[in-house]
């Protein structure tokens, strides 16, 4: 009767006891692997988006210039309206948000306004559910922002006119302390009309776009990049890059990294702890077995292994149990947890060699204590509890 | 030959000390049947585990022939005892999830052939009239049979003597003669016997009868009507 096949016995007789063990060991195994997938995938995407193209793309007129743009807030030149439904349509691109805008400051009733049109937002077909980013305004109303309300004493309902144009007044914005504030929103095509641009457009925002580009192009600078890949379909178009989203993400990643090393402690600990209690109440029902093996001259050394072994054992199941319900969890809840995209998170191989090695020593360790306990026995003690 | 030599033990409880065994002298002869007789906590089981190896004495010597056995490592005693004495108990302390021939071969020290004991422990389980009951779990088992498998299982590496706590407490009378036949056909075979108990079913196959009374032998009984070897 050697070792591994008394371990084996054992493991069937007392089957409650090992898999209470292999649950601890494998949600621990779980946990950290779907961290850890997600997280990769977090790390892929983010660099992606940070190194490679995936931005806030804002994309305005090609002649724009750029101090113009920073100093305005928006182009004084116009592209066609198309562009956004061209973008849309980009195979290779994901975005969350794209919206399509006509600015224009003008004079109003002897007062500066910067008219804006909004195209209702165009959203992904994955995404149709999500908040749009922005309001939208319906043919014939307008949005009118704080000071504008003040200036004129506009209110909700009324109706104002605009070069010519009639709207009425849905909602008066509260106030924000920028720009927004003298703006007068309508739809696209109100504004398109009221500035007779027909067809015309001045921005499109897309945020949080990610774009897996050919690894001859990593190199390359994000903007000239994306301006590139996007010159073939928006020839008129020339591409800002915002870093916020990326910024925000990277600080996302870091709260998760900040996550992960303090949780990861505590499930290693309770999980530890877990296969500490299973293995001293494994030895507690053992003690006559362990008094009758030291009784039949094996050594301390065997009752170690029957411990360790059968703990190794637990280690050595849990780890690829808990590396598949680990990856398994990581593809189902890592893209709203970690909010990253569903094919960026893949099955991370070197975690199961990793879960290989590091469960059974876990389980191992954890069980430790209880196994000193085992060895020291005092068998003659044991025997005589009749 | 079995030698004891001064053998005491004593005990630290929070109680203070406790003497279980005190100026113990006694030597067993090869084909002794020795009983060792006393009430509860008289100290017969401390003597048993003394002898066994399994438990220092605080003081004093037991010497087997000529080696002094607590004066081997822990690992050399272990395997001393593993060759040399074979244990039974009252509780019988077979491992549940074991066939009776797993538990019989649970005494095979490393280094033995497998496929030698594995036969070796069919033919005892067959001598002790189990032989139809080689896979069964000791669940399965009654009481006596259950005793007999643990007698096979301390006969399995051919010890030199048989240290039996209570052997015969748990069995109805059948079984109990049963089982002292057993235990005097191996001291009739030449190995040493030593039975604790403080019924009587053994009293009429021993040598000698040792009384213990609070650790110190009372009374050492020669019986001539003891087995012969």
């Amino acid at each position: 009767m050697n070792v591994f096949k008394l371990i084996l016995k054992e493991i069937a007789h007392r089957k409650i006891n090992f898999a209470m063990g292999v649950v601890a060991v494998s949600t621990a195994v779980a946990l950290f692997v779907a961290f850890m997938t997600s997280g990769q995938a977090y790390r892929r995407e983010t660099r992606i988006l940070m190194r490679d193209m995936g931005q806030n793309l804002r994309i305005v007129p090609r002649e724009t210039p750029i101090d113009e743009f920073w100093t305005q807030g928006f182009s004084s030149h116009t592209m066609p309206e198309e562009y956004v439904y061209k973008f849309a349509n980009l195979k290779g691109y994901s975005y969350t948000h794209l919206v399509a805008t006509l600015q224009k400051s003008v004079e109003w009733q002897g007062r500066t306004v910067i008219l804006t049109g909004i195209l209702p937002e165009v959203l992904p077909l994955d995404k149709r559910n999500q908040s749009p980013m922005t309001f939208s305004v319906k043919p014939g109303s307008a949005y009118v922002g704080y000071q504008v309300a003040n200036i004129f004493k506009i209110e909700e309902g009324e109706k104002i006119d605009i070069f010519d144009n009639p709207f009425t007044v849905k909602k008066v914005l509260f106030e924000t302390g920028s720009k927004d504030d003298i703006r007068i929103y309508g739809h696209l095509h109100d504004i398109q009309k009221v500035l007779d641009l027909p067809g015309q457009i001045n921005e499109i925002k897309a945020l949080e776009c990610l774009c897996l580009i050919e690894s001859s192009d990593k190199d390359i600078d994000p903007r000239v990049l994306a301006e590139k890949q996007l010159a073939k379909i928006l020839p008129e178009g020339k591409v800002i890059l915002l870093q916020g989203i990326a910024k925000i993400r990277e600080k996302q990643r870091s709260a998760m990294e900040g996550y992960l090393a303090f949780i990861m402690p505590i499930i290693l600990v309770v999980c530890g702890a877990w296969i500490a209690v299973l293995t001293m109440m494994n030895v507690r029902d053992r003690r006559q077995e362990i008094g009758i093996i030291r009784a039949l001259g094996h050594n301390s050394s065997k009752i170690a292994m029957l411990f360790l072994g059968k703990s190794l054992l637990i280690g050595l199941v849990a780890a690829f149990i808990g590396y598949f319900a680990g990856t398994a969890l990581a593809l189902k809840y890592g893209p709203e947890i970690f909010k990253v995209t569903a094919k960026a998170i893949k099955p991370e191989y070197a975690l199961l060699t990793w879960a290989v090695i590091v469960a059974p020593v876990f389980a191992a360790i954890a069980s430790f204590i209880p196994v000193t306990i085992a060895v020291t026995q005092d068998p003659a003690d044991t025997l005589r509890e009749e | 030959m079995v030698t004891l030599e001064n053998v005491a033990k004593t005990y630290q409880t929070s109680q203070g000390q406790i003497k279980a065994l005190e100026n113990i002298n006694l030597q067993i002869d090869k084909g002794e049947f020795v009983v060792i007789r006393g009430p509860s906590g008289s100290g017969k089981t401390t003597l048993l585990m003394a002898i066994g190896t399994m438990l220092k004495p605080s003081s004093g010597t037991i010497m087997f022939d000529n080696t002094n056995v607590y004066r081997l490592s822990i690992s050399a005693r272990a395997l001393f005892r593993g060759k040399n004495i074979g244990f039974v108990f009252q509780m019988f302390h077979l491992i549940p999830y074991l066939t009776l021939v797993e538990n019989v071969l649970l005494a095979r020290m490393r280094n033995n052939s497998k496929k030698d004991y594995y036969e070796k422990a069919n033919e005892l389980l067959q001598r002790l009239g189990l032989g139809d009951r080689i896979s069964h779990r000791p669940a399965q088992l009654s009481a006596g049979e259950k005793q007999r498998a643990a007698i096979a299982r301390a006969l399995l590496n051919g010890p030199k003597i048989l240290l039996a706590d209570e052997p015969t407490g748990n069995l109805d009378a059948e079984n109990a003669a049963e089982v002292v036949k057993h235990l005097r056909d191996f001291q009739t075979n030449g190995g040493i016997v030593i039975l604790a108990t403080h019924g009587d079913h053994a009293e009429k196959s021993a040598n000698r009868i040792v009384s213990l009374k609070k650790g110190l032998i009372a009374k050492v009984e020669v019986q001539e009507t003891g087995a012969k070897t």
